[in-house]
């Protein structure tokens, strides 16, 4: 039996518990905690790591990790992302600076991006329309990055397959590339 | 210009649906509402036993419609009627039945001699919220990749990926090189050599996702 590792990281609030537990077929561990942070508008908040599992036919598994939201946590964000087969990066769109959340975990992530599969699903675009999709595409391209940015509402399962569809074309395209190149 | 037949649908759905057809800049005329007769498409309320007036072809896709909350599998419309949902669904319809299978060694030596390179992830208005166009446009952000490269990884037509090429150059977002080009390598060689076990783990999780077309 092997072991894959999928990683969801973004702010606080951003929605990472729920997307695990959107696709999760396990009860999703959760290691929440009540929320001391006035200002963060949620009862509680993810201080640990989320987890859940896809099983699958043959008996591999699929484990989904949450990383904590806060940024003080960021020493666990290499340690979950190491030998992960994709990273997802949820932003909210209704904090105050999404453009400057998108860069600390641009930054925290860089060295793992540079081989590791990576979506950015950027969450509440219907309530809050600014800054736009395409800012995020520019914001990714200034720092050479060509990333998938599209809308969720983690909320929806079929939402979260989307960002792991688009996971697996990459490491598709990826594989192609090292194929051409032996 | 394809054909969409409604059947079991009381009149002012069928003129909401025909209003759809008209007015969606997505489906840009391309379907349009038949009356009776042979249609690419039909939606069939109340699971009738005859088709009649219309007449089916071998390739027309029956859109079941059903109450949302009810179990569906296949092409389904579910009411209340939500326009973008309708026009999602006709045009997966469009892309499964008129994109040709992909015709490995067959294109243009001259066009697939070009090397494409996605610049910057395309803009809503172009995707659409298309899953097709999405996974192009990721096969083209992961290194320089042929047409044959993009039919052969996404499974669609030539015309398809031709005109997203085209639509990307048209809006700067391409960066193109001419000349050499990747060694093209056929549908048929490629899976015989990538036998991997990431490959294998990716078919068992999108089978998992249902993700596997069935």
């Amino acid at each position: 039996m092997k072991e894959y590792k999928l990683v969801f990281t973004g702010t606080t609030g951003a929605g990472k518990t729920t997307a695990i537990n959107a696709i999760s077929e396990v009860p999703a561990v959760k290691t929440d905690v009540a929320n001391t942070d006035s200002t963060l508008n949620k009862e509680f908040t993810t201080v640990g790591l989320d987890f859940g599992q896809i099983n699958l036919a043959n008996g591999d598994r699929v484990r989904l990790f949450g990383t904590p939201g806060q940024s003080r946590f960021d020493f666990m964000w290499k340690i979950l992302t190491k030998d992960a087969f994709g990273l997802i990066i949820l932003i909210d769109n209704s904090r105050p600076e999404p453009l400057a959340d998108l860069a600390v975990y641009l930054e925290g992530f860089a060295q793992e991006l540079r081989n590791t599969p990576c979506v950015i699903g950027v969450g509440r675009t219907e309530e809050h329309h600014t800054p736009s999709l395409d800012d995020f595409s520019t914001a990714l391209e200034s720092k050479g990055f060509t990333l998938p940015v599209i809308p969720v509402d983690v909320r929806l399962p079929k939402d979260v397959i989307l960002l792991i569809e688009l996971l697996m074309a990459q490491a598709e395209a990826d594989m192609q590339e090292e194929f051409l190149s032996q | 210009m394809r054909y969409l037949g409604c059947l079991g649908l009381i009149k002012p759905e069928v003129d909401l649906i025909r209003t759809i057809l008209r007015t969606s800049s997505r489906l840009d005329k391309r379907w349009a509402l038949a009356e009776s007769g042979e249609c690419d498409a039909l939606l069939v309320y109340n699971a009738e036993k005859s088709v009649a007036p219309f007449t089916l072809k071998p390739t027309t896709q029956l859109i079941m419609i059903r109450r949302r909350g009810e179990k569906h599998d296949g092409h389904v419309f579910l009411k209340p009627f939500r326009a973008d949902e309708l026009i999602d669904t006709l045009i997966v319809i469009d892309t499964e039945n008129y994109s040709a299978p992909v015709p490995a060694g067959t294109v243009n030596n001259q066009v697939s001699a070009n090397l494409y390179r996605l610049k910057k992830w395309p803009p809503a208005d172009i995707l659409q919220q298309h899953k097709n166009y999405m996974l192009l446009a990721v096969y083209l952000s992961r290194g320089t990749k042929t047409l044959q490269d993009l039919m052969t990884l996404s499974g669609q037509g030539e015309a398809l990926c031709n005109n997203f090429l085209k639509v990307l150059q048209e809006r700067g977002l391409l960066q193109i090189e001419g000349g050499k080009g990747s060694p093209i390598v056929t549908s048929i060689e490629r899976p015989a050599r990538i036998q991997d076990e990431k490959k294998n783990f990716f078919s068992l999780l999108k089978a998992k996702l249902g993700l596997t077309k069935k």
